[in-house]
């Protein structure tokens, strides 16, 4: 195992924010660990990073305890922050080599590190640009290059891709994958897009309100609802009344409502059509569609806490 | 490894045009306009600055010479010796020197109006503002000024009196240094009495003695305006270097950082050094272009890097302090607060705009508290010619503020008690 978690807590004065969270990594994975914003994620990924002291349990890296020894185990994490944790005002490559300076890395080695790094991330023709005159995008780009200039064994990454245009997401996406594939880079990857978690991870936690709730492969987090369907129903205008009846329908698991789309977790015999017609007469709710959806991680985790992951 | 950190905050200054504005053309724009402006305020070569002096003589120079003229022929010497040192007396009479070579010199006689009053006048005077300074010439000081001098004898007697006026502290101090040269070739003569030299010589060394009382050059608007905006604005760098680091703290770099395994006590250190490098180079850079355009020029060029160099420390004191304020307090608030609020009070108090320590002997002491006032006199005592024992009191100083400083900002740098 490269890296164990076990039961990781962390409390600040009165707020729990971490509670026994267990996770392990195997060298070669990509694990996501998705939930909403204030799930703790930020936290459980400082604490890994050792940049914040657990109040409970720790976490080995090869064996090693990280809180015993976190100087060695650094050399080994590459850490990309939530933040934008570059300097604006000097160009890719200054930045380059700055944090390649003060890593240790010298002459040769860091000049070919640094064109490497900048081949990695697409940056290879804007090295002597100003990172503020670069779109959101690039900054995240050089952000992962940052954390990728010494070589580790495993990337940590906190929501890369806050914040981007579509495009430079992909390419984001695409760039992990691709250090995933072609150099067996170890993933830690986390994010409230449950999209991209599903589209890049090998396993998954979901964590909310500081502890994780569920774990698995993308499949078996989804098999948590091979008994029920998601039903996603469009309506012109949305009445209370609507809403009501819904809820008070005690069939139906979870119901979710934004704009003029309601999401419900219904048992698979469900007469789904029938009822929710029914409702909509009733209440004079104008329906625009009804449609059952094959389940995503965004309704396991609608299952599982009963609210939305960008509530 | 520091040089990197020196590197980078020096790359992001170059980058950052508001910075470099304010840390080295402002300073530059406000020498001219305020060297030129207030030309006629500051005094430089035709001083509108006069002091009025009281000179009052208790004694009376003939009877005393008479008396030692006496006291000599009793004394077991040879006839011609006798005669010689004689005759050597009528030229060297101490309070004509005192009053007519000393005082009326042609330039002290442009700034110092020396007035003799009667001993019945002395109290009345006393109680006014009008005067800078009173000399009091005590009973039979001429007489203990010639045993002194020619017979050796030890004669505490043999010295003037000075009243200074708080009030004006500057004429006070120049009467108070000419009378400091006075008494100190009154006390050569003793020496010179006793190697059997001609007395006639010692007139010519008396007088001479004004020539060294009026080195202290005068400093010219430009001078003054030169070090005032310098020791005003190297105080900038220690906000600008600060809300740098609070930056790095913000956007995560500083973390970044730390998972390099660069200590966080080495980054604060870093921060240190980097604002005294940068302090140092705005001060070279902005004293270079004034020796250029505006011929402020450096005799003494090591005491010169000397002072600048600890008031740079200085600056890094206050950097390193506003870091850990910011760090603690979680925003870059402490240094605005020093960058709006308390540079220009302390400029205001150092002198960088007017000499107002010249207004009173407490704004001089409170001007001088503050390191910018410290470095700011230091630099014009260095101007004006002063020795380096008239100013390292500046320099020790300044290494004291900093040494405290950088103590409180470790003291309140946050520790490692969250971070593994």
């Amino acid at each position: 195992m490269l890296l164990d978690v076990v039961n990781l807590s962390k409390r600040f004065k009165h707020v729990q924010a971490v509670k026994e969270v267990n996770m392990h990594i195997q060298q070669g994975e990509i694990i996501g660990l998705l939930g909403p914003n204030g799930a703790g994620k930020s936290t459980t990924i400082s604490m890994i990073s050792t940049l914040l002291k657990p109040t409970g349990g720790d976490v080995y890296f090869n064996g090693k305890s990280i809180i015993k020894d976190p100087k060695s185990i650094r050399r080994k994490l590459g850490v990309v922050p939530q933040e934008i944790a570059l300097y604006l005002d000097l160009t890719a490559e200054e930045n380059l080599q700055f944090f390649g300076k003060i890593n240790g890395i010298k002459g040769k080695k860091l000049k070919s590190r640094i064109e490497e790094v900048l081949e990695w991330i697409g940056l290879a023709e804007r090295r002597k640009d100003v990172v503020k005159k670069f779109s959101g995008g690039m900054k995240r780009r050089l952000n992962i290059g940052v954390a990728l200039l010494h070589e580790p064994e495993i990337i940590i990454m906190d929501e890369p891709t806050v914040g981007i245009d579509p495009q430079s997401r992909n390419y984001i996406l695409e760039t992990v994958r691709r250090l995933n594939q072609q150099k067996g880079m170890t993933v830690l990857y986390t994010s409230h897009y449950m999209e991209e978690v599903e589209y890049l991870c090998d396993r998954i936690y979901i964590m909310d309100q500081g502890e994780v709730i569920a774990s698995g492969t993308n499949e078996e987090l989804k098999d948590i609802l091979s008994s029920e369907q998601t039903i996603t129903i469009q309506v012109e205008r949305l009445h209370k009344s609507f809403i009501d009846a819904l809820i008070a329908d005690s069939a139906l698991k979870k119901v979710d409502n934004r704009d003029k789309t309601v999401t419900v977790i219904a048992p698979k015999k469900y007469p789904f059509f029938k009822k929710i017609t029914g409702y909509a007469e009733q209440t004079e709710t104008s329906l625009v569609s009804v449609e059952v959806k094959a389940p995503t991680l965004e309704d396991v985790f609608l299952h599982l806490t009963g609210r939305a992951l960008r509530d | 490894m520091i040089g990197q950190f020196i590197k980078k905050d020096l790359l992001m200054l170059i980058r950052n045009r508001n910075e470099l504005l304010i840390l080295l053309l402002m300073p530059l724009v406000l020498i001219s306009i305020l060297g030129f402006a207030l030309g006629g305020f500051i005094s430089g070569g035709n001083s509108t600055f006069h002091a009025k002096v009281a000179i009052v003589d208790y004694g009376n120079e003939q009877r005393d010479m008479e008396i030692f003229k006496e006291q000599l022929q009793s004394l077991p010497l040879a006839s011609e010796a006798k005669n010689e040192i004689a005759e050597g007396l009528e030229n060297f009479r101490p309070i004509r020197i005192l009053i007519d070579e000393m005082f009326g010199s042609e330039e002290l006689k442009q700034i110092i109006q020396l007035e003799q009053v009667s001993p019945e006048q002395v109290d009345r005077i006393k109680k006014e503002d009008e005067y800078s300074a009173i000399i009091e010439i005590p009973e039979k000081f001429t007489y203990h000024v010639f045993t002194s001098a020619f017979l050796g004898e030890k004669n505490e007697k043999a010295k003037l009196l000075l009243y200074k006026n708080e009030g004006r502290q500057i004429s006070s101090q120049i009467v108070e240094e000419v009378l400091e040269q006075f008494q100190r070739q009154l006390s050569n003569v003793t020496v010179i009495g006793k190697s059997g030299i001609d007395p006639e010589a010692v007139v010519e060394t008396v007088s001479g003695s004004i020539e060294t009382v009026l080195k202290r050059k005068p400093i010219n608007s430009i001078a003054y305006y030169t070090v005032g905006m310098n020791v005003f604005f190297i105080m900038f760098v220690a906000s600008t270097i600060s809300s740098f680091a609070y930056r790095e703290k913000r956007l995560q770099v500083f973390n970044r950082i730390l998972l390099t395994n660069v200590s966080r006590w080495f980054y604060f250190f870093g921060i240190v050094f980097s604002t005294i490098f940068i302090a140092l180079l705005q001060q070279i850079i902005l004293y270079g272009i004034s020796t250029i355009v505006f011929q402020v020029r450096w005799e003494n060029v090591l005491a010169f890097l000397v002072i600048n160099m600890t008031l740079s420390f200085a600056i890094g004191g206050f950097s390193a302090l506003l870091t850990s304020m910011n760090f603690r307090l979680d925003s870059e608030n402490a240094s605005n607060v020093f960058n709006s609020i308390i540079v220009t009070l302390f400029a205001l108090l150092g002198g960088s705009f007017l000499p107002i320590s010249s207004f009173s002997p407490m704004l001089n002491l409170i001007g001088n508290l503050t390191p910018n006032g410290a470095g700011m006199t230091a630099l014009l005592k260095l101007l004006q010619g002063y020795e380096w024992g008239d100013i390292y009191i500046y320099v020790v100083y300044l290494l004291v503020i900093g040494f405290v400083l950088l103590a409180v900002a470790v003291m309140l740098f946050p520790k490692r008690r969250a971070e593994i």
